[in-house]
């Protein structure tokens, strides 16, 4: 099956593109989708949101269907599904001082 | 006073007398500066029951302890006074580079009052003021009086603060305007100076602003604008300004469109946001102080009937003059932004009273008898172009928009009220509370009226462990109610310390509560805690809330207009609605406010705040 997943702002700079096509075996779940995240772009995404341990994304970044929020990643995306992820509102309280401090990003 | 100049500047433009006083270090010490410590002048000088276009009405226009240092973004002041629009007290914020140099003239504030017999302008020059005439710069626009000042005074490096003919003809929504199209441009500051006869406060100081520890200071600043500049978060700020919003914030349904009605717009968003503008007409533009973010525009367009070479829109101003108004031409929405800067209006609100004008229009409650044969339809970008002028002049439909939303439907009726969207007069700004729900509790109890600048609350949802400094950990989806009384006091908290600090938002985003505390501290010679900055923003909320509540709001007033709580049908945000009750019953337990609205003798004892609860007990 194929899964189209779209990319805003500045998730772009680090994915290198808005728009990509994946081709998925049927029943493939959103936390298998993350694990191929991990794998393409895992080096490339800033630990402000990319969880590389626990492969997910976090802090403001916002991974929605079209029009709803991913809520449970167990759930299976389904053939021409839309995946978009999203930075809705700049910044995020806090987490560049919090990286800094643990000495993940100086 | 280390990191404070130590003195306010008094001018009464009635006796044309001045005078210095000493800033009080205590004061200073509970309120940083800035918006608390004006708040606080302000809820001692100004009596609630005032006219604020009257002759008791006063401008308070602060700076604080890093104003004027190397930090990025330090070079904002606040204007507080009571506004016109919304009949309570109001702070609003301006950046760019005026208070730096109104600092290094020698003073924290400037305290304005009485009205002068004719137009007359303030020079204040390294602890010299002098009181002119401005007869000649009256009906002249913002920019043009910026110009003909730094001439007049002789100095191009003179900083000038001015306000248009939108704040001489009294638009209820009109504003100052300093450093070419800066603004603090909510609540009708601008209409407050033009009843004062003041057109402008020309500033130039060369005085040093001293600090408690020099080089502690420099490191912490130096670092935070170093993160500021490389954090991917804000990355996109410099790049795209913060119209990169209309770019990606569709999806959430947080952009309103025509007049709040419609959930989702991508194409219409995408034709005002900030790739548009960069790939058609952004050019190189200025910083703010100082700011490694450097968020502002600048736009150039050469051709057609919408030429500019001015500053350029940000998002609030595409929401408001395009999206809500369906007009989708860049070039006529950044035309509309530049007659508001160089008349001096707020964007949101004039944006805003267009739109909820044309739904008038739709309605039949506006008829072209009323707009003087203008089409205020939809989507009509010439007719948007033409009610700014009238409103910024007084003129034709021009005098009632000029009014606000509120006292528009007030005179309209016909069911109006319900789509004007506004909390206490004051319209809210392009962020949709049915997006993410804390905008619900945030905007009903904005101290100003609905405000996104007092609690930026929606940064906090859909992150973990949002400031664990403060006690807030967890993850808070958008679409929850739980939890989002308590994100608004402390969101809340969080911008009266930047607002007292006299900071943006954006240069902040990278930081903790004690990474401000250490801030003040290496400026002030202070020992604050992140617990006694939140003790602070609780004090200064309280008391903002003690004036409001002296001026006549009770809990009613904390309320969402109804179109606010009407499901959309579409986007990211369809069917969704916050639980506005819910929400507002955590906030007072959180906030420790009586049920009608006022904040508990108790907590106002705790808060320092002993003769406010004799003013609310009496």
């Amino acid at each position: 099956m194929i899964v189209h997943l779209r990319v805003f702002g500045a998730l772009e700079r680090y994915l290198g593109g808005s728009r990509f096509e994946i081709e998925l075996p049927s029943g493939t779940t959103v936390r298998e989708l993350l694990e191929l995240v991990h794998q393409r772009w895992g080096d490339a995404l800033p630990p402000q949101f990319w969880d590389a341990e626990a492969k997910r994304f976090q802090g403001p970044v916002l991974m929605m269907t079209r029009n709803a929020d991913i809520k449970d990643v167990d759930v299976r995306l389904s053939d021409q599904q839309e995946i978009w992820l999203l930075v809705p509102l700049a910044g995020g309280q806090g987490i560049s001082t919090r990286l800094v401090e643990k000495g993940i990003r100086q | 006073m280390k990191g404070y100049m130590g003195k306010l500047l008094r001018v009464n433009l009635t006796t044309r007398q001045t005078s210095e006083e000493e800033l009080d270090p205590q004061l200073a010490r509970n309120y940083i500066g800035g918006a608390g410590l004006g708040l606080r002048l302000a809820y001692d000088e100004i009596p609630p029951e005032i006219d604020p276009l009257g002759p008791d009405a006063k401008l308070l226009i602060m700076t604080g302890p890093v104003t004027g240092t190397l930090l990025g973004t330090a070079g904002r002041y606040e204007v507080i006074y009571k506004s016109p629009l919304t009949g309570i007290l109001c702070d609003a914020s301006s950046g760019g580079h005026w208070a730096s140099e109104f600092k290094q003239a020698g003073y924290d504030g400037l305290i304005l009052l009485g009205t002068a017999s004719a137009p007359v302008y303030l020079f204040i020059n390294d602890g010299e003021t002098d009181i002119r005439d401005a007869s000649h710069l009256w009906g002249m626009d913002a920019f043009k009086t910026q110009e003909v000042l730094r001439e007049e005074v002789g100095d191009s490096k003179a900083r000038v603060l001015c306000i248009g003919p939108a704040g001489e003809n009294g638009v209820l929504y009109s504003c100052m305007i300093n450093d070419a199209g800066r603004a603090p441009g909510r609540g009708g500051n601008g209409a407050v100076m033009g009843k004062m006869n003041l057109k402008a406060i020309v500033v130039r100081g060369t005085l040093p602003v001293e600090l408690a520890d020099p080089e502690g200071y420099k490191k912490v600043a130096l670092d935070t604008n170093r993160l500021n500049a490389k954090d991917p978060g804000i990355a996109d700020l410099r790049v795209f300004g913060t119209s990169e919003v209309m770019d990606n914030s569709w999806p959430v349904g947080d952009i309103p469109v025509k007049n709040w009605s419609v959930g989702s717009y991508e194409e219409l968003c995408v034709s005002l946001g900030g790739k548009k503008m960069k790939n058609t007409i952004l050019v190189p533009h200025v910083a703010c102080h100082y700011c490694s973010v450097g968020c502002s525009r600048w736009v150039k367009i050469e051709q057609g009937p919408y030429q500019i070479d001015a500053p350029g829109p940000e998002y609030e101003t595409l929401g408001a003059l395009g999206s809500m108004c369906l007009v989708d031409d860049l070039g006529a929405v950044s035309y509309a932004n530049h007659l508001c800067n160089i008349y001096g209006m707020d964007t949101i609100s004039c944006g805003s009273t267009i739109a909820f004008a044309m739904e008038c229009y739709e309605k039949g409650l506006i008829t072209q008898d009323d707009t003087g044969g203008i089409e205020l339809t939809w989507g009509n970008k010439d007719a948007l172009v033409r009610v700014v002028e009238q409103i910024a002049m007084g003129e034709g439909i021009g005098k009632l928009l000029g009014q606000g939303t509120r006292k528009v439907a007030e005179q309209l009726g016909g069911g109006s009220m319900d789509f004007a969207v506004q909390v206490k007069g004051l319209e809210l700004p392009m962020h949709d509370p049915r997006a993410f729900f804390s905008w619900a509790s945030n905007y009903a109890t904005s101290p100003r009226g609905g405000c996104h600048l007092h609690g930026m609350s929606a940064i906090y949802e859909n992150s973990e462990d949002p400031i664990p400094e403060w006690g807030l950990t967890g993850y808070y989806p958008r679409h929850s109610n739980s939890g989002k009384g308590k994100i608004t006091r402390l969101a809340q908290n969080w911008a009266h310390i930047l607002n007292s600090m006299v900071i943006c938002y954006f240069a902040t985003f990278t930081q903790k509560p004690s990474n401000l505390a250490a801030l003040i501290n290496h400026a002030t010679g202070y020992e604050l805690t992140p617990h006694d900055l939140l003790v602070i923003g609780d004090r200064i909320n309280a008391l903002h809330r003690a004036y409001n509540y002296r001026c006549g709001i009770r809990r009613e007033d904390d309320r969402l207009p109804v179109r606010s709580l009407t499901p959309l049908a579409e986007g990211g945000a369809a069917d969704q609605v916050p639980d506005l009750e819910y929400q507002l019953q955590e906030y007072y337990e959180v906030r420790r406010w009586e049920p009608d609205g006022k904040p508990s003798y108790d907590s106002l004892l705790e808060l320092g705040l002993a003769d406010v609860a004799r003013d609310l007990y009496a």
